[in-house]
């Protein structure tokens, strides 16, 4: 009898035979296999493509960037748009807990790993054409990453590609190391990478790379010289020339300036841009689900419905400064274009007064029933329903499937810009002549009249960067060179402090990591 | 002499201890149920069968004594342990088959009731001859018990010698004793044995009984103990204690019964989930249920409900309460573990406590056939104060807004509300005999909500069959139950946008819309101002929950004092949720749509120990357990939605074919986890006053990091039985007294799955080739952490029980120090990395200091009038310390306008829910709101409130007086602060100026239509409420001739009777689930379904 006892209480104990608690994941895809074929190099590199789409993102690097600037703001309006983080990033009184900085700093990071984490398996794989040549694609985002950190935060944390314990305190650059980081990456890829049409639309191409370096070159004098003026820093005028020289000249692919600047921004601008003069363009398409920023839904208001947009899709939400439309001649063809307005009810560009359906009939307010009729003028703690100059740059399509989320390709760079940066160097560089024949190929470009030499200033460079450029994510960066970031301007009356340049380190960075430090000015993390 | 009825001093003694129990709790319940009934006598002629080969005569005794209701009583040294007898009986009587065993012997024996007293009859006679004592006499005396009455058949025993006799049915005895002085021990069942010297005169012994004996047996983890014994904080219920009402799942049925547990529902809808709290919040993320073991099974508590359909501005579901499938009619008992050293046994699962659940059982003895059932009638308390048409037409009128009158004069709450009708019914068989038993029960419950097309309807089975085998030595446990829940739910929502779900349409929409267009169909305005009849109606929601909990268990009798039990328990569950939307709802944006998700889980569980019992001498007394367990969790989740659907006339998801099929969404999701547990236990009693437990667990997790697999788990504890000591015997006092004393370490291990390791998976891709085609990306998806491990609590626990004026009153008081390290937090990561946020442990430690009284009076104890009371009282203090991060936002609210900024921040010297904001000190002249404001006019922003009450009580009486019987329940909660959300948005004027209802107090508040909607301390309420919770009033008839019915009750019952609050909301039990990076909020008041006030008529038949 015993022996049955024993035997049953082996077999019991047999059944539960120790494991060794590996946790099995099955519903993630198993690395190694992937990682290791060749072949699927694309879906590696693909990741670092999708951040570009964040560089747009409305929750961090775009709003942040524009809502600093004259060119954005989200005013509170009674029970709408209520958050103290939007508020205070308008009127300069942002500090390290403000959430769109935070999410700002932890977009480009995640960028810059997602990078690293490409680099870091593209390198063990076996070095064909297609693989370095999307190593070096992937080290043009990554520059572009630590470009962002370092414009807007000065200082980041690195690791290298190979460092891939993320438990680890990671080295801390400031912006001198960033900067020579970033060109030495730069001039490492510029000779091996290909010209527009060597590789498909939407991907890095020579000339890209040359422009962002052309950028780095052009506020060499801020990142090395003191705040708010940065007249002390070094310029590296002739070099951001020569790089636009690069462009301009046809030498790193083949692009032309736009006969149709709005052409450049409808919905379906893919086809135009590659034709004309978009040097990078990120790529925006519904269809297979990669929809981007909901330009249309953002800013209208809930009564300018129209086509597939329905009322639901609006959130009146943003507008523009009188500050910035007090810079624009307003015949000007890039500040309104009537191309759309019977489809939509709306002109493209800068919506101000009594605004229509698409039938003609004057809209009112969703909240009272006022005339819809938007004013320059609102306040930043508590607009009404209409107060707020508006802003249509990428234009919708009024028929698509997808009215939450635009189908437009972002204009990154442009040819436009390489023009404009040159003659801003040319200008810095006291070659006005050469500024004005390149700001006038681009105002002639545009259907606008040319500057005289007498009338050419720094300020018009600025201007005319705007005109291009609005809502395009370049504006704080801009105000920065041209020392305009600090001016009061509408709705903020004080001048900021200049250390207020550079956006606070945010507290969750010290939270992770306590070798953060603070940027100068801003409350020490303790 | 050793009396055999003390079941600890017996090498048999746990199966003998249980089975004396279940006989008094049996002759306790059949005196109860036939009142009138003498007790049957334990016949002589009982006939057993026995088979026994070459054992000793002491071993045979234990066999007839499993067998029959007899005892033996006998001294060690009168046996001979050296003879062995084997014997083979069928059918024989107890007296045939003890002659059989004993010739041969000097043994004898004599019958006394339900002993059998033995003794050597030779020994006896020599004594008798050696002794030179001439003159045996005789005594004469009376046995009663403390209620002086007469105790008949306890055994008389002269010291020393087998000579003996039993009092006759007065209580009455005479005996021979060598002389005077002689030493007399009286014993009996349920009495502790009295020892007194003989004299001439005629003695009067009043036996006292055995608390100990009579004491409550209490589940504890891998066993179960007397509560005498316990060194623990544990907290245990029986049936009679539970709550009554309308009772869904067992957490209704402890709700407000037990000091330091904090139960709070997520709302009235039939069945909804509930948070529980033991001792307080410890953790800064969700898992902070306790853990719940059912009949030895460890629950995956994962609520099970797949998702509904995504709506806009109607916000994500409450949960349903994941306990629902178990009948409450089912359950016997419910024990709560609360301090570590009650708990540590359950290791890396045990710092939030551990609920046991203990299911009814069969009982040796007559079929017991049961039935209960109950109808009951629901209703909403009371309405949400919104304005009617009238009062809104004036309104707009006097503040000049555009009219907005359509002419009606709807109340869309009672457009949504009804009173709802329930009812239940339970269904028992019971009984068993010597070797087996059963029990098997059928329960059907049809709940309908207070909203329209909501509530549950639940079918379930339980069947429990106990059986012995191979010479009774194994026993085989069977535990089985199956459960069909059927919810019906509305589109209402914990969250929301400025949509709103069903029950913000109805405040909010304008009360001069009629519900239907002249057509017939239904007003609707637009997507954002909806009809909530029309959501209700043109929503189907219903989920089928199925669930399957199974166990069986072997234990076997290895060898004496030694035994092994192997469990294995299999817990399925699936559930499909189904929810079609109309194409006529204004918020459709593709037509009607379609959405089925499903939810399975696994649970599966293998877990072996041992346990031993010794003596070292009758001071020492030890238990031992040691085990292993392995349990195995298997969630997996899929579902799709969807759309394109133009009618509804057939039910969409029965041909989805009729929709977009070909692009249908769908989605999957599984997590597979391990759990591998050693564990043991050292029971030390040191001369039944001073008790010792030390307890032991490693608890292995596939969700801990590579560097910390498993996690170590001791507690120790002591108790000073100090009602056992002399000097406070003397005082008189105390019936009872015990200090405990106790310190240990727990884990908490409901983590999120896959956070411990890298992974490689798909991101969102971009397009690589300059076309229309994507290519998915392949990156780092999370920031591994392989240091992940379990959160760690640290308990010490005081407490003292109590028993005075003869354990009329008697009582609990515990003190408890909790402090919770290695916090779980999703915080932010070391950037750069893959994310921004990591799961980590942060080195900070949530303190909860505590103290829970529990007291228990019987008021008046008489034959006909019976009143007691009882009342507990807990007060925890809960605060962060050591946290060096920045503040932690979480709670934000729901709505328009308000969703940016937090409601609560988890800070630094602050206790866990503390709200943080402005403070609102009125408004101005033009109607804006002011704020208190710093020197330089900076709005200030701190702490205006917290969610966590100073403290809560709870007080209940029950009073029978012949055959009437009525009980009260009363729940408090006092000092904690609840952000009325939903007031934030409908007691306000921001929202009427577009055409929102509101409230009188709001158009009388002088705020301006132009107002900004701000978060602050205007909608901080206090959230202290005194509730009626049940009040039952019933009647049990004398059924002295009747035959077949044993008993008989009806009852009349009221649930959520009388609220007593300042909160203006529907309920200040207030639940709303608002996370944030998973910190959760509490003390939200949201659209929550409200409480229903139930009344219920029930009847109890036992056959």
């Amino acid at each position: 009898m015993k022996k049955i006892y024993i035997f049953l209480a082996f077999l019991l104990l047999g059944t539960a035979a120790c494991t060794d608690l590996k946790e099995e994941v099955l519903d993630e895809v198993n690395g190694s296999s992937i990682t290791s074929d060749t072949t699927n190099v694309d879906m590696l590199v693909a990741p670092t493509y999708a951040f570009l789409r964040d560089l747009q993102s409305r929750g961090a690097g775009w709003l942040a960037q524009e809502t600093c600037t004259d060119e954005v703001v989200f005013p509170t309006r009674g029970a709408n748009w209520n958050s103290a983080d939007y508020r205070t990033i308008f009127t300069h009184d942002y500090t390290a807990s403000n959430g769109y900085i935070k999410n700002t700093w932890n977009s480009y990071l995640i960028g810059f790993t997602r990078c690293n984490v490409a680099l870091y398996y593209m390198q063990k794989l076996t070095q064909t054409d297609k693989v370095k040549q999307y190593i070096a694609e992937v080290r043009f985002i990554r520059a572009l990453a630590m470009y962002q950190l370092n414009d807007c935060f000065g200082q980041m944390p690195y690791r290298e590609y190979d460092e891939y314990d993320y438990s680890k305190i990671p080295q801390h650059l400031n912006r001198a190391q960033i900067v020579e980081k970033m060109i030495s990456d730069l001039n490492d890829i510029i000779p091996t990478m290909k010209v527009k049409g060597a590789v498909p639309y939407g991907r890095i191409t020579k000339a890209a790379a040359q422009l962002l370096l052309a950028k780095i070159y052009l506020n060499y004098q801020v990142y090395t010289g003191t705040a708010p003026a940065f007249s002390d820093g070094t310029g590296k005028w002739a070099e951001t020339i020569s790089l636009c020289d690069d462009i301009i000249n046809g030498k790193s692919g083949s692009y032309v300036l736009a006969d149709d600047f709005w052409k450049l921004y409808l919905s379906d601008n893919a086809t135009y841009s590659d034709q004309t003069e978009t040097i990078l363009p990120i790529i925006y398409d519904s269809k297979i689900g990669i929809g981007g920023i909901p330009w249309i839904n953002m800013t209208l208001d809930y009564n300018q419905f129209f086509g597939t947009y329905l009322s639901s899709n609006m959130w009146n939400g943003c507008c523009t400064t009188p500050t910035f439309v007090a810079t624009w001649n307003q015949t000007d063809p890039r500040f309104k274009d009537n191309r759309m307005k019977s489809s939509t009810g709306f002109n493209l560009g800068f919506l101000i007064g009594q605004q229509y359906s698409p039938a003609g009939v004057a809209l009112v307010t969703k909240d009272g029933g006022r005339p819809l009729n938007f004013t320059t003028d609102f306040s930043n703690n508590n607009s009404l329903e209409e107060q707020g100059v508006r802003v249509v740059k990428y234009a919708p399509n009024p028929t698509t499937a997808y009215p939450g989320a635009s189908e437009n390709d972002f204009q990154y760079y442009r040819l436009t810009d390489a023009y404009l940066m040159r003659a801003e160097a040319k200008f810095r560089n006291n070659d006005v002549n050469g500024a004005l024949t390149d700001i006038n190929t681009i105002r002639v470009k545009r259907g606008v009249a040319a500057y005289a030499l007498s009338e050419l200033t720094l300020d018009k460079i600025l201007n005319e960067r705007g005109y291009e450029f609005y809502w395009d994510n370049c504006r704080r960066n801009d105000l920065i060179r041209f020392n305009k970031y600090c001016d009061a301007r509408y709705e903020k009356t004080t001048v900021t402090p200049a250390y207020k340049i550079l956006f606070p380190i945010p507290l969750t960075a010290y939270d992770a990591d306590r070798n953060m430090i603070q940027n100068p000015g801003y409350p020490a993390f303790q | 002499m050793k009396n055999n009825a003390s079941p600890h001093m017996d090498t048999a003694r746990i199966y003998h201890s249980l089975r004396i129990f279940s006989i008094l709790i049996s002759i306790f319940l059949f005196a109860g149920i036939v009142s009138a009934k003498p007790a049957v006598p334990y016949s002589q002629q009982t006939r057993i069968s026995l088979t026994v080969k070459n054992k000793d005569i002491q071993e045979v005794f234990r066999e007839i004594e499993k067998k029959s209701q007899f005892i033996f009583i006998f001294n060690d040294n009168v046996i001979d342990s050296k003879k062995k007898v084997s014997i083979s009986v069928k059918n024989e009587t107890v007296e045939t088959i003890l002659k059989q065993v004993l010739e041969g012997t000097d043994i004898s024996y004599k019958f006394s009731d339900r002993q059998i007293i033995v003794f050597n009859s030779k020994s006896e006679k020599k004594e008798n001859g050696r002794v030179d004592n001439p003159a045996p006499t005789s005594v004469n005396g009376i046995v009663i018990d403390e209620a002086n009455q007469p105790l008949a058949g306890v055994t008389v025993i002269v010291k020393g010698t087998g000579t003996g006799t039993v009092s006759d049915i007065n209580g009455q005895f005479s005996l021979k004793v060598p002389q005077l002085d002689a030493a007399l021990t009286f014993s009996y069942i349920g009495y502790k044995p009295q020892t007194i010297k003989a004299t001439k005169e005629t003695l009067k012994i009043v036996l006292a009984d055995d608390t100990q004996l009579m004491d409550e047996v209490v589940v504890i983890g891998y066993g179960v103990q007397k509560k005498s014994d316990l060194t623990g904080a544990v907290s245990s219920l029986k049936e009679k204690d539970f709550n009554k009402g309308v009772l869904t799942s067992p957490t209704d049925m402890i709700q407000g019964r037990i000091p330091g547990v904090n139960i709070t529902t997520n709302g009235g809808e039939p069945g909804a989930g509930v948070s529980v709290r033991v001792r307080g919040a410890n953790s800064i993320r969700s898992g902070q249920e306790p853990l719940y073991v059912v009949d030895g099974i460890p629950l995956d508590i994962t609520d099970v409900q797949p998702a509904g359909a995504s709506t806009a501005g109607v916000g994500s579901s409450s949960t349903k309460n994941p306990l629902n499938f178990l009948n409450p009619d089912d359950i016997e008992s419910i024990d709560v573990l609360k301090d570590a050293s009650a708990t540590a046994i359950y290791g890396s699962r045990g710092a939030n406590g551990v609920v046991i659940v203990t299911t009814k059982k069969g009982k040796e003895g007559k079929t017991n056939v049961s039935y209960s059932a109950y109808a009951g009638i629901s209703e909403l308390p009371s309405k949400y104060p919104v304005l009617n048409a009238s009062q809104y037409n004036a309104a707009r009128a006097t503040l000049g807004l555009a009219a907005a009158n359509l002419g009606s004069n709807t109340d869309w709450q009672d457009q949504i509300f009804r009173t709802a009708y329930s009812q239940n019914h339970s269904l028992s068989l019971s009984g068993g005999n010597k070797n087996s038993n059963y029990r098997a029960s059928l329960n059907y419950m049809d709940q309908d909500g207070i909203i329209l097309k909501t509530g549950m309807k639940k079918y379930s089975g339980r069947l429990n069959v106990s059986t012995k085998t191979l010479n009774d030595r194994l026993t085989i446990d069977v535990g089985l139950t199956a459960a069909r829940t059927n919810d019906q739910r509305a589109p209402l929502g914990e969250s929301g946008g400025v949509e709103g779900d069903l029950l913000l349409s109805a405040l909010k929409l304008n009360p001069t819309y009629p519900v239907y267009n002249a057509d017939g169909t239904y007003y609707q305005v637009s997507d954002q101002v909806r009809n909530p009849v029309a959501m209700i109606n043109l929503t189907n929601d219903n989920t089928q929950t199925d669930r399957i909990l199974g166990n069986i268990s072997a234990t076997l009798n290895i060898m004496k004092r030694l035994n092994y039990k192997a469990n294995m328990s299999v817990d399925q569950s699936k559930a499909t949720r189904k929810v079609t939307q109309d194409a006529q709802l204004s918020y459709m944006t593709d037509k009607g749509t379609a959405t089925i998700n499903n939810v399975e889980l696994g649970n599966s569980m293998i877990e072996n120990y041992l346990t031993y019992d010794f003596k070292l001498s009758n001071a020492h007394k030890f238990n031992l357990l040691a085990g292993q367990s392995y349990q195995k969790f298997r969630i997996y989740s899929y579902g799709m939605t969807e759309t394109g659907f133009a009618k509804s006339t057939v039910d969409n998801l029965n041909e989805l074919l009729l929709g977009k099929s070909t692009q249908a969404v769908v989605s999957s999701d599984i997590t597979v986890n391990e759990l591998q547990s050693f564990f043991g236990r050292v029971n030390y009693n040191l001369l039944d006053k001073y008790l010792f437990t030390v307890n032991f667990r490693a608890d292995g997790s596939t969700k801990f990091g590579s560097n910390n697999k498993y996690g170590y788990f001791p507690s120790a504890a002591a108790a000073w039985r100090m009602s056992e000591e002399n000097f406070i015997k003397q005082l008189d006092v105390f019936s009872n007294l015990k200090m405990r004393l106790g310190a240990g370490i727990t884990g908490n291990q409901e983590i999120t799955s896959k956070i411990a390791s890298e992974s490689l998976g798909t991101v969102t891709g971009a397009v690589l080739n300059g076309g229309s085609t994507i290519t998915p990306g392949y990156t780092l998806i999370r920031t591994p952490n392989p240091d992940i491990k379990w959160e760690k609590t640290t308990q010490y626990n005081w407490g003292v029980d109590f028993g005075v004026l003869k354990g009329r009153l008697s009582g609990t008081v515990d003190l408890f120090y909790k402090n919770t390290t290695d916090v779980q937090m999703y915080t932010a990561a070391i950037m750069p990395t893959p994310s921004a946020m990591v799961w980590t442990n942060k080195d900070l430690n949530i303190i909860n200091k505590g103290l829970e009284i529990a007291l228990n009076g019987v008021i008046i104890d008489t034959k006909d009038f019976n009143w007691s009371a009882n009342i507990n009282f807990s007060k925890v203090d809960n605060k962060v310390e050591n946290m060096t991060i920045s503040k932690l936002p979480t709670g934000y609210p729901s709505g328009p306008g308000i969703t940016g900024t937090p409601s609560q921040y988890i800070v630094n010297n602050e206790s866990l829910g503390t709200f943080w904001g402005k403070t609102f000190l009125g408004f101005d002249a033009a109607g804006k709101s002011i704020f208190a404001k710093d020197a330089n006019g900076v709005d200030i922003e701190g702490v205006i409130g917290n969610a966590l009450p100073d403290f809560t009580y709870n007080f209940g009486t029950n009073v029978s007086w012949k055959q009437f019987d009525l009980s009260l329940n009363f729940n408090g909660v006092q000092g904690n602060d609840v952000y009325n959300n939903l007031a934030n948005i409908m007691d306000q004027m921001t929202m009427f100026g577009s055409g929102w209802n509101t409230t009188a107090t709001a158009v009388a508040s002088g705020e301006a239509t132009s107002n900004v909607l701000n978060y602050s301390s205007r909608f901080i309420e206090d959230g202290s409420y005194l509730r009626l919770s049940n009040a039952t009033f019933g009647y049990t008839f004398k059924l002295a001739n009747q035959k077949y019915i044993n008993r008989l009750r009806v009852y009349v019952s009221g649930t959520n009777l009388l609220t007593f609050t300042k909160y203006t909301g529907y309920d200040p039990e207030v639940n709303a689930t608002r996370y944030s990076n998973g910190v959760p909020a509490m003390g939200i008041g949201w659209t929550s379904y409200p409480k229903a006030r139930t009344f219920t008529v029930g009847v109890n038949v036992e056959l």
